[in-house]
């Protein structure tokens, strides 16, 4: 005798009918709100700004040379350089990446940054958009950040009592510690209500520009991850990115002991006589 | 059938020989008699017996062949495929293997012996349990509908959610070996009976969220043989945002723009990934459990089109 599957009572989803009720809702108020800001004489005013503000800047020069690229213009750590971006990742845990990192800096070599240079190095290249080189480069990004994480250079360290301290470069001679209440909610970047955060990770507050490089970069909002609460023992993570269909994950969570692949930086070798 | 009896706590007893870990193993379900205790309704009922110094003892009857016939029913059912359950079972058994820290993302043979210092941020269920084997996952698929059983059998054709069913089974298939033994004595003083009621309430609190999405996936594959694992969610309003099943016609249908040219704006989401992440349990299985049930809903349809 065939048995009856047991079923459970399905909740929490809509229905087709639902959610097109919902959109046909939803384009109505947003009709209405453009009728009452025409009313208000906002329309064009806002319309310009947006085109003003959606217009890429063209400062940044990026070269291919062999494999790698050159990116010119880079604005890290409020100095403007030129970098080289590797076209091969480097594998390996953080610990391994940083202590590569250490001997190939003396040989001029690739290595690990900061999850704060990611995000200039990001800026320069959504700033720079429109060359036909950039989008080779995002693509090269974005393609290897679905499958896996991209590791850092950063960690967070959680304490249990007082403040957390998010140290870019770990264990590495430019190492820098912001002292910050980092532990909270995981949250999309654009809600956030604490810009400061990002400040001390990202070395930017401006929560609005963060969002739409990823939103160029990866095609998806920004998301942030880290310990929702304080932790028993003091807990050392890793900063990294990872992207998938609904976010960029901004990922201050994940263990130290993860292997996954870190974008190859430099120093532009004309640049060396002035670090 | 058999049965042992066990005296684990007080392990000093004599003239009690040790069982030996592999034979335990192959007992599927565990009773825990640790909590067991009369309760005010049991007294009540014994002191309005009659005091005859003797017990008085029910007839004796023999319901052995109703015992086996009700076994046999459920041993069938057991065999045949039942897609909830089946799910919610393969949580246990595969989805609590996940360790984060290992490099082939399973727990091996040290776990849990490194979990203190995991830095894991989402280690708190996946230190705690680990996965359930075939076999006990057999165990449990037939416990939770030898409950269901006896439910309609007390209460007639009343419906159970099959994730509480699979739930309240894994609560007694699941302490040899399972449970880490380094916490349940330094944090649980050996009381594994309370480890697992955290366990348990974990697991719960973790696996609700993603059920919607577990569930509306089985159901769209049962129902109408599509596998999909997607969903599209939107904000309904500043406050409340919506999900549904991912189709790609309803994706066109959303990109219709209104009458001011504006299109409603959606995201196309895949919550299995990041709740592995968030949960530590894994989910990478799903989508390919998904395609079996439409795989295997196809070939009944080709058989009964012969």
């Amino acid at each position: 005798m065939k048995h009856r599957m047991l079923r459970p009572v399905i909740k929490g989803l809509s229905t087709k009918e639902e959610v097109l009720a919902d959109r046909d809702r939803i384009l109505r108020e947003m009709e209405d709100e453009d009728k009452k800001r025409k009313r208000k004489g906002e329309g064009k005013g806002e319309e310009a700004e947006k085109e003003k503000g959606n217009e890429p800047k063209t400062e940044t020069r990026i070269e291919t040379l062999g494999d790698y690229w050159r990116i010119e213009g880079v604005n890290y750590r409020g100095k403007i350089g030129n970098y080289d971006l590797s076209k091969q990742f480097l594998k390996g845990t953080q610990d391994q990446l940083i202590a590569h990192t250490l001997n190939a800096r003396q040989n001029n070599d690739f290595g690990i940054e900061s999850i704060a240079f990611h995000q200039s190095l990001f800026t320069t290249l959504y700033n720079g958009r429109n060359n036909p080189q950039t989008e080779e480069i995002r693509k090269f990004i974005d393609d290897e950040m679905k499958p896996r994480w991209l590791l850092t250079s950063t960690r967070i360290r959680y304490n249990p009592k007082g403040k957390d301290l998010v140290i870019h470069n770990y264990n590495m001679p430019d190492k820098e510690e912001i002292p910050i209440n980092f532990v909270g909610g995981d949250e999309w970047v654009k809600d956030s209500k604490t810009p400061i955060i990002y400040q001390s990770l990202l070395g930017t507050s401006d929560l609005k520009q963060i969002n739409e490089v990823y939103q160029w970069l990866n095609k998806v909002p920004a998301y942030l991850w880290r310990l929702n609460s304080k932790p028993e023992n003091v807990v050392e993570s890793v900063a990294g990115l990872d992207a998938n269909s609904n976010g960029v994950i901004l990922s201050c969570d994940g263990g130290a002991g993860s292997a996954s692949a870190s974008l190859g930086v430099r120093r532009a070798r004309e640049n060396l006589g002035m670090i | 059938m058999s049965a042992c009896n066990l005296n684990r706590v007080n392990g000093d007893f004599t003239g009690t020989s040790q069982i030996n870990r592999a034979l335990l193993n192959r007992y599927g379900v565990t009773f825990d008699f640790d909590y067991f205790d009369l309760t005010d309704g049991d007294r009540d009922a014994l002191d309005a017996m009659e005091s005859s110094g003797r017990p008085k003892l029910a007839p004796i009857r023999d319901i052995s062949d109703k015992i086996l016939a009700a076994h046999e029913k459920i041993k069938a059912a057991a065999s045949q495929r039942d897609p909830w359950l089946d799910a919610y079972i393969r949580i246990f058994s595969i989805g609590l293997e996940y360790c984060n820290k290992d490099k082939d993302e399973k727990k091996k043979k040290i776990w849990p012996s490194n979990c203190d210092g995991c830095t894991f941020a989402n280690k708190d269920l996946c230190s705690l349990v680990k996965q359930s084997t075939t076999r006990t996952a057999g165990a449990l698929k037939k416990f939770a509908l030898g409950i269901d059983y006896l439910i309609k059998l007390k209460y007639g054709e009343v419906i159970t959610d099959p994730f509480d069913l699979a739930m309240e089974s894994f609560k007694f298939t699941t302490y040899h070996g399972n449970l880490n033994g380094i916490s349940v004595m330094s944090k649980y003083q050996g009381e594994d009976q309370e480890q697992m009621r955290d366990v348990i309430t974990l697991l719960r609190d973790k696996i609700t969220p993603i059920r919607k999405y577990m569930d509306g996936s089985i159901d769209e594959a049962v129902n109408n043989g599509r596998a999909e694992t997607r969903f599209i969610e939107y904000d309904a309003s500043k406050s409340e945002k919506k999900r549904i099943l991912y189709s790609k016609e309803l994706k066109d249908d959303l990109e219709k723009p209104g009458p001011n040219k504006k299109k409603l704006t959606y995201r196309v989401i895949d919550p299995f990934k990041e709740f592995e992440k968030s949960t530590g349990i894994d989910m990478k299985w799903f989508k390919k459990y998904v395609d079996g049930i439409v795989h295997s809903k196809s070939r009944e349809q080709t058989k009964e089109g012969e």
